[in-house]
């Protein structure tokens, strides 16, 4: 199995689903976030933001490439820069008590070619996810998109008339293809956001099948 | 490029109603030459002036208010959260230009009333609510209860009151609920409910700006209780505004920046004492700001040089005896297209949007808040050509919208009553209120009680059509 991911402009996430669907897909979730600008300027104007959604289909190997060729070829209608594909491996999948165990790593592994980007995710406290992708941009990083979170807090936490007040969080993903990834994190590691205890957090994580949707661009 | 795409979503919500001002000015109501002109260019402006606003919500006023309900509660000090909250409240109206205007029509009804002493009471007003309505957030108690008993309070206190009072009252509701104010009190309440790690959080995102809008009504209704009516009849005054382009931007330019310089000082003292920021992310709200302040002066003066004269000339013809059928279709027609064009609507459809994650649509709420707006005039232009009181729609309408709470789910109920504050928002008070205070003369009626009335009926009908929008959804949603 594999967790296919699309980013697409705000509104177009049930478009992608829809051709997913069609194309033999069970379904989908859908989240919303907030494009990063290209440009550092026009984000200091706050003139470069894009609503985005993240599409999450969970789809049987053998059906991927159908699936991902219904969306692309749905996304060459659009304009160019629509969005991006790109896939992990599933190894466990649980769905109305039926579980698939996928261990085909290995076959994932020989398939390395189509390895050919990084996902960077970095979690930080709200407000500071913007700093983050500056400092990536300046090492490579192309864009990034934003989804809006909060921490659970911990136990310690004291609470507040019985509740819990929690942190506001930024998660960042960054798509980079493979290379890149050790520059920008290297970049971000002495980030104020992400130096003290609490605020933040990086990781970096393989993916596969990374394809630009939209019109396609010569 | 997210201005560019801004003017092409309000396009959409602006370009209809010059559509129906086209249609009327080639068929039933042929206007004026200059005075359609006037609006055609008035429109454009909107059009700007709209997408600059929002697009400046989006990274000022809303991230400013979110951030700032976020810090405070974060603090985990009572008194602080209530005392700062109330004075919230207290400034921002205090400073909301409508508020003022307000105050010098009481004044019309009772020369007793000093409007220092009016505009300090419905500031108290809405300062209790906001920290009332904060309070209710932390505590997590049900906001059901709360628009019950209030609304219960209201009618009865509304019993001892004279009519005029009344009408002033719910004015009153409306006038503070500005396209500035609105979306900062929704930002904060979201901002308290967001650090809050409790399960069906969302429910407490939203119902703030509902809250508040009962604090002025209540307010002035009191204030109408002690003092009593010693003055003349009411004269319905909308105050004359000069209808040169020029002097309307130059007023609109004071206006609007009276309302917002309290929020850039809560803003200020925000980052100061509480919220400190990176200073990337203060460049980016201080333009916030700015795109307001620029995006809302420009829709303001496009809507009084263009909507308020065609508004009125429009009213004066269909008004007419002989024009009734149209006169309906029409009202009901300016109602569903003029409620997609409030600034504060948009701001509360997108944030309800991004707080359920995408689950309830902006466009099935807007479809829901036109029809109710729709209906709405539609029934207060039957009102203006037979005269009968408002109470034969109030009461039924606020009974209907308490009852249908006992089947909506929470958080529609909180949307639904924020929207009622926020559909009745400047397109309304100017465009709708001129077209039915024309229609008013030209039929006859009493302005007074027309004028009042529309703009009672708009913020009402949400609560019904938003409930039952909610009670559908989520029957819909058990059966799949």
């Amino acid at each position: 199995m594999k967790i296919l991911t699309a980013i697409v402009p705000h509104n177009q996430g049930e478009v992608i689903a829809e051709s997913a669907r069609k194309a033999g897909a069970a379904g989908a979730t859908i989240q919303q976030g907030r494009g990063t600008a290209h440009n550092q300027i026009l984000q200091m104007l706050g003139l470069g933001d894009s609503e985005k959604d993240i599409v999450f289909i969970v789809v049987p190997m053998d059906s991927y490439p159908a699936i991902e060729k219904a969306i692309v070829d749905k996304s060459k209608l659009a304009k160019p820069h629509y969005g991006i594909l790109f896939s992990r491996h599933v190894h466990y999948f649980l769905k109305n008590t039926d579980v698939i165990f996928d261990q085909q790593i290995e076959e994932a592994d020989s398939m390395k070619n189509t390895n050919t980007h990084e996902l960077i995710t970095i979690i930080v406290n709200a407000g500071f996810a913007d700093d983050a992708m500056e400092a990536a941009r300046k090492a490579g990083a192309s864009g990034g998109t934003i989804l809006n979170g909060r921490g659970t807090g911990r136990a310690e936490d004291v609470s507040f008339f019985g509740i819990t007040i929690v942190p506001e969080k930024e998660v960042l993903l960054i798509l980079v293809e493979k290379g890149k990834s050790s520059a920008i994190l290297e970049a971000v590691k002495n980030l104020d956001c992400l130096v003290g205890p609490g605020t933040g957090i990086a990781y970096c994580t393989e993916v596969s099948d990374f394809v630009q949707l939209g019109k396609e661009t010569k | 490029m997210s201005l560019i795409h801004k003017i092409k979503e309000t396009s959409l919500s602006v370009v209809p109603i010059m559509l129906l001002v086209i249609l009327l000015h080639f068929t039933a109501a042929p206007l004026d030459a200059t005075t359609f002109i006037h609006f055609l260019s008035g429109g454009v402006l909107t059009i700007i002036g709209l997408s600059l606003f929002l697009l400046g919500a989006d990274i000022g006023i809303l991230p400013i208010g979110e951030k700032g309900g976020a810090a405070l509660t974060s603090k985990k000090n009572m008194p602080l959260l209530l005392s700062v909250s109330f004075a919230i409240g207290f400034i921002i109206t205090f400073a909301e230009p409508d508020v003022q205007v307000l105050a010098h029509q009481v004044q019309l009804i009772n020369p007793a009333v000093n409007s220092l002493i009016l505009v300090t009471m419905i500031s108290t007003g809405v300062g209790f609510f906001v920290s009332l309505g904060l309070l209710r957030t932390v505590l997590n108690m049900p906001i059901k209860l709360f628009y019950l008993i209030f609304y219960i309070i209201l009618f009865v206190l509304a019993a001892f009151t004279s009519s005029d009072f009344l009408s002033v009252a719910f004015d009153a509701g409306g006038a503070t609920t500005g396209p500035m104010t609105v979306p900062f009190i929704l930002a904060l309440g979201m901002g308290v409910a967001a650090v809050h790690n409790r399960k069906g959080s969302h429910d407490n995102s939203f119902g703030l700006t509902g809250l508040v809008s009962i604090g002025p009504i209540i307010a002035v209704i009191v204030l109408g209780i002690i003092l009593g009516n010693t003055g003349p009849e009411a004269v319905y005054t909308t105050s004359e505004h000069s209808l040169e382009f020029r002097h309307i931007l130059v007023d609109e330019f004071w206006e609007v920046t009276k309302a917002l310089l309290p929020l850039a000082g809560l803003f200020v003292a925000f980052q100061v004492f509480l919220m400190k920021m990176p200073s990337k992310q203060i460049v980016r709200m201080a333009f916030g700001l700015i795109y307001s302040f620029i995006g809302l002066v420009l829709f303001l003066t496009g809507v009084n040089y263009g909507f308020i004269p065609a508004g009125t000339e429009l009213g004066a013809i269909l008004g007419l005896p002989e024009n009734q059928g149209i006169l309906l279709v029409t009202g009901a027609i300016m109602g569903a297209v003029v409620v997609c064009a409030e600034p504060a609507v948009w701001v509360l459809t997108r944030q309800v949007e991004h707080i359920s994650g995408g689950s309830i649509k902006r466009k099935t709420l807007l479809i829901a808040l036109a029809c109710g707006v729709s209906l709405s005039v539609l029934f207060s232009m039957l009102r203006v050509t037979h005269g009968f009181s408002i109470w034969y729609y109030l009461i039924p309408g606020y009974s209907i919208a308490l009852f249908l709470m006992i089947f909506c789910p929470t958080m529609y109920t909180a949307i639904a009553f924020d929207s009622g504050g926020v559909a009745s928002g400047p397109m309304t008070s100017t465009f709708i209120l001129s077209f039915t205070l024309g229609a008013s003369k030209a039929s006859g009626g009493n302005p007074v009680t027309d004028a009042f009335g529309v703009i009672a009926m708009v913020a009402m009908t949400p609560l019904i059509a938003i409930q039952i929008l909610g009670i559908l959804s989520t029957k819909r949603g058990k059966h799949s």
